[in-house]
């Protein structure tokens, strides 16, 4: 096995609201591998967005630590291109603006990014929309803008934070297939939260079920579909038993 | 949205109309009471005043409408100003504050006396007073554009490290250019207004100086033909800030 390229040991975190201790997170330990593609399951509460707000560095752990590529992270690096839930394109720059505004953010020379960037907008299906305004797009091109701009400084590591949770059932799916095949195209690691249950067994290699209160991990499920993921994948009773399994894991706690 | 860029401007005949039948009540009212014109003055009266005395009332009126532009252009440089400061600084933020409420607090007409005695009959005092009417909805306004920015959006430029300043120059600064406009369209009426008040205290020029001359002549239609003259430069103004406003629809975008 290489070695991990995300390693998190024993990560917690309290946070302190009037004066009583939170734990948002408890003992959370997880290794996650190159281009490999980890989903975060559980319900709201769970910590799954300040586990990754941690790994993005965005977030001070109250104790354990994170390492990325064998170095401990203790504030945003550029290996790691985040996605959220909504897309927040900044609505007064076109779309190859937007998509460039890690390049200007880090100083990095424009003109070889510029190619960087068309490539990527062809890669998600958005050639001939460069000059376009973000509000003249669907919540799913917007979204695809995002998941561009992420992958312009070329990161080795993508964290999703729960990126397709605002996109209504169907431009759901069809993204969830544009970014595996983005995926295998671009060779990613990727950190995937997520409600969806079906859509976590659909995309991931290893998925992740969080419980809370306080969050930690209640098991890692190691997905072994056959890959590429097609739509008839969701038929296998393999598929089921993962949904049963995770379900399970999830609700478990919360019944009793 | 599209479409709310591509909409052509038109008429706005509903307002238009409306004022047309009540103009017409008023005029057909008073005729049919026989209320005296000095009393009740009629539209028909006014509007022949205001073409008959246009030669004698204009000069004054572009007077008054050049001290309000001064004010305003200084109240909207301030404000901007004042916003800035108020946004930079947690300590200027709690110590001006409450002098900004408090200048807002103050009646600005009692204190366009004290203004003429320093200041003089000249347009000095006249501007001023715009000025203070202008620079604090400029100011609000500003203040909230540079800081109620999306939180995502704040994370996003995190995740790349983004400097203070450059948090404020690609972010704050562009997503506060649509609250201005915002708090420019309320001002430029304002600024028309301290004018006039100003005038009011003390001068010998202006259509403030009009309104007032004819008041003690108890020439009401006279009166009456300088206020709709103010009214209407009001509300050209208005007009001019929006058509300001059209070539910025992008920035306006994020404005709630």
């Amino acid at each position: 096995m290489p070695d991990p390229i995300i390693a998190l040991r024993d990560l917690g975190k309290t946070y302190t609201i009037d004066d009583n201790p939170l734990t948002a997170l408890s003992r959370v330990s997880l290794d996650v591998y190159p281009e490999e593609f980890v989903s975060i399951v559980g319900r709201s509460g769970c910590g799954k967005t300040t586990l990754v707000n941690i790994i993005a560095g965005l977030l001070p752990a109250s104790t354990g630590e994170v390492r990325v590529q064998g170095r401990v992270v203790a504030e945003p690096i550029e290996s790691i291109g985040m996605v959220f839930q909504s897309p927040v394109l900044l609505p007064w720059r076109n779309v190859i603006d937007n998509v460039l505004l890690p390049i200007e953010l880090l100083s990095l020379p424009r003109e070889p990014a510029l190619r960087t960037a068309r490539d990527l907008l062809a890669l998600a299906g958005l050639a001939g929309f460069e000059r376009a305004y973000p509000r003249a797009l669907s919540g799913g091109m917007q979204q695809r803008v995002a998941i561009c701009r992420a992958l312009v400084v070329d990161p080795p590591i993508l964290i999703m934070d729960e990126p397709f949770g605002a996109l209504d059932a169907m431009t759901r799916e069809e993204m969830g297939f544009e970014l595996l095949r983005i995926w295998q195209e671009r060779r990613k690691t990727v950190l995937f939260v997520t409600h969806s249950i079906s859509e976590a067994v659909f995309l991931s290699d290893r998925l992740v079920v969080m419980t809370p209160r306080p969050g930690r991990i209640a098991d890692v499920l190691a997905i072994d579909l056959p890959r590429p993921r097609t739509t008839a994948a969701r038929a296998l009773p393999r598929f089921g038993e993962f949904e049963v399994r995770v379900r399970e894991l999830i609700f478990e706690r919360a019944d009793g | 949205m599209a479409e709310r860029a591509s909409a052509r401007w038109r008429l706005p005949w509903e307002p238009v109309a409306l004022a047309a039948l009540l103009l017409a009540g008023w005029e057909l009212g008073a005729r049919a009471l026989g209320i005296p014109e000095f009393l009740l003055p009629r539209p028909v009266g006014i509007v022949e005043m205001m073409a008959t005395h246009a030669s004698r009332m204009l000069p004054h009126l572009a007077l008054t409408l050049g001290e309000a532009l001064v004010g305003f252009a200084g109240g909207v440089v301030l404000g901007i100003l004042v916003a800035f400061g108020l946004v930079a600084s947690t300590f200027l933020r709690r110590e001006l504050q409450p002098l900004i409420v408090f200048s807002q607090s103050m009646p600005t007409a009692a204190l366009a006396p004290l203004l003429v005695v320093w200041l003089g009959l000249g347009v000095a005092p006249k501007a001023l007073l715009a000025l203070l009417l202008v620079f604090f909805p400029v100011a609000a306004n500003m203040a909230e554009g540079l800081t109620q920015v999306n939180p995502d959006m704040l994370r996003l430029l995190r995740s790349y490290r983004a400097t203070r300043w450059q948090t404020f120059v690609k972010l704050r600064l562009p997503h506060a250019v649509g609250y201005l406009v915002a708090g420019m369209k309320v001002a430029a009426p304002l600024a028309l207004i301290g004018a006039v008040v100003g005038e009011f205290v003390g001068a010998n020029r202006g259509i403030g100086f009009v309104i007032l001359d004819a008041a003690a002549r108890l020439a009401t239609v006279e009166m009456l033909a300088g206020i709709v003259y103010v009214g209407l430069t009001g509300t050209a103004l208005f007009l001019a800030v929006e058509i300001l406003e059209r070539p910025l629809d992008r920035w306006l975008a994020v404005r709630g």
